[in-house]
């Protein structure tokens, strides 16, 4: 059985399915029957969550500036 | 001639959009192949070249920021990043992704521009989490409470929808994901905040598997624990 440690230093190995298949159920069987692993699985998981909702920002001067480049670009070019 | 479109861009963070959806760059798995992409740019086709920026530039703007402290800065390397890359694209060889090959470029441009700025944190205090989160744990070897939890723990499940979206905890993330570690914070960027598979991440920043995965770890860690500190300031305020 796995101690909260070990939960807490494999989560990720767990999510990203690089556990063996006896470390995924003694992952799971330890985290069911223990609150405060509970706890920080549901953490862990809100934080991925959030992250995913940062929407990416790029500025649209940004974008014309480089298009512009890509025209000068284009009739140095040809 | 390319420092014209350089200082344009100064100006340029002031209004920034947001694009519709946050989705992964279709165009990596949909789009035209690599080859046929590539001849599409060299031979001038402006509507491909913006579909591959609207792919790589926020993510590209992102992995920037990750070097260097000022928005301006990260935004000037981007472009200076394309300038470069149009400069190389007809003698590009295909030795490596197209994709994989840009993103050397903004490493370099990157690396070169972080040399010169100072930096106003000392990058001994920029460690991830990991570490000083062994106190959150009872000894090993105590009698009863071995490696157990010291805290409580709370759900975030059950947390009010908005817990994790006001103001502080935006200012948390990006404060956070500057703090980092360069490499863990382009991890995360690309894992969690931009949604690429760990392959994809791996061959893009030339790691291994078990690498990208402790790196991820470590970040992510940082990032909950930012949120838990976020979320305690709350409760004490309240
Ligand atoms: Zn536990």
């Amino acid at each position: 059985m796995f101690s909260c440690r070990q939960i807490y230093d494999l989560i990720t190995e767990y999510d990203e399915g690089g556990l063996t298949e006896s470390g995924r159920r003694q992952f799971e069987q330890h985290v069911v029957i223990c609150p405060p692993c509970r706890g920080f699985v549901s953490q862990m998981r809100a934080t991925r969550e959030r992250l995913g909702q940062d929407a990416p920002t790029f500025p649209v001067e940004l974008e014309e500036s480089i298009v512009n480049a890509f025209r000068s670009w284009k009739e140095k070019g040809s | 001639m390319e420092a014209a479109g350089v200082t344009r861009v100064l100006d340029a963070e002031t209004t920034s959009r947001t694009t519709a959806t946050h989705q992964p760059a279709p165009d990596r798995h949909t789009g035209p192949d690599e080859r046929a992409l590539l001849a599409m740019l060299r031979a001038g086709d402006e509507e491909a070249f913006r579909r591959l920026l609207a792919e790589l530039g926020p993510v590209m703007l992102r992995v920037a920021g990750t070097y260097v402290r000022d928005k301006q800065v990260a935004a000037e390397i981007v472009q200076e990043t394309w300038i470069a890359v149009l400069g190389g694209l007809d003698g590009f060889q295909g030795r490596s992704s197209l994709r994989n090959w840009i993103f050397t470029i903004l490493g370099n441009c990157a690396s070169r521009r972080a040399q010169s700025e100072t930096r106003s944190a000392p990058v001994s205090s920029l460690q991830g989490a990991g570490d000083d989160e062994l106190n959150r744990f009872f000894e090993a070897n105590h009698p009863r409470w071995a490696s157990c939890w010291t805290t409580i723990n709370t759900r975030w499940d059950a947390l009010p929808e908005n817990a994790l979206t006001t103001a502080e905890a935006q200012a948390a993330i990006t404060e956070k994901l500057k703090a980092l570690p360069p490499t863990q914070c382009a991890v995360i960027t690309l894992r969690d905040l931009e949604g690429w598979s760990s392959e994809e991440v791996c061959t893009m920043l030339g790691l291994t598997p078990e690498n990208q995965r402790v790196l991820l770890h470590r970040a992510r860690l940082a990032l909950r624990r930012a949120f838990e500190e976020v979320l305690d300031d709350e409760r004490i305020a309240s």
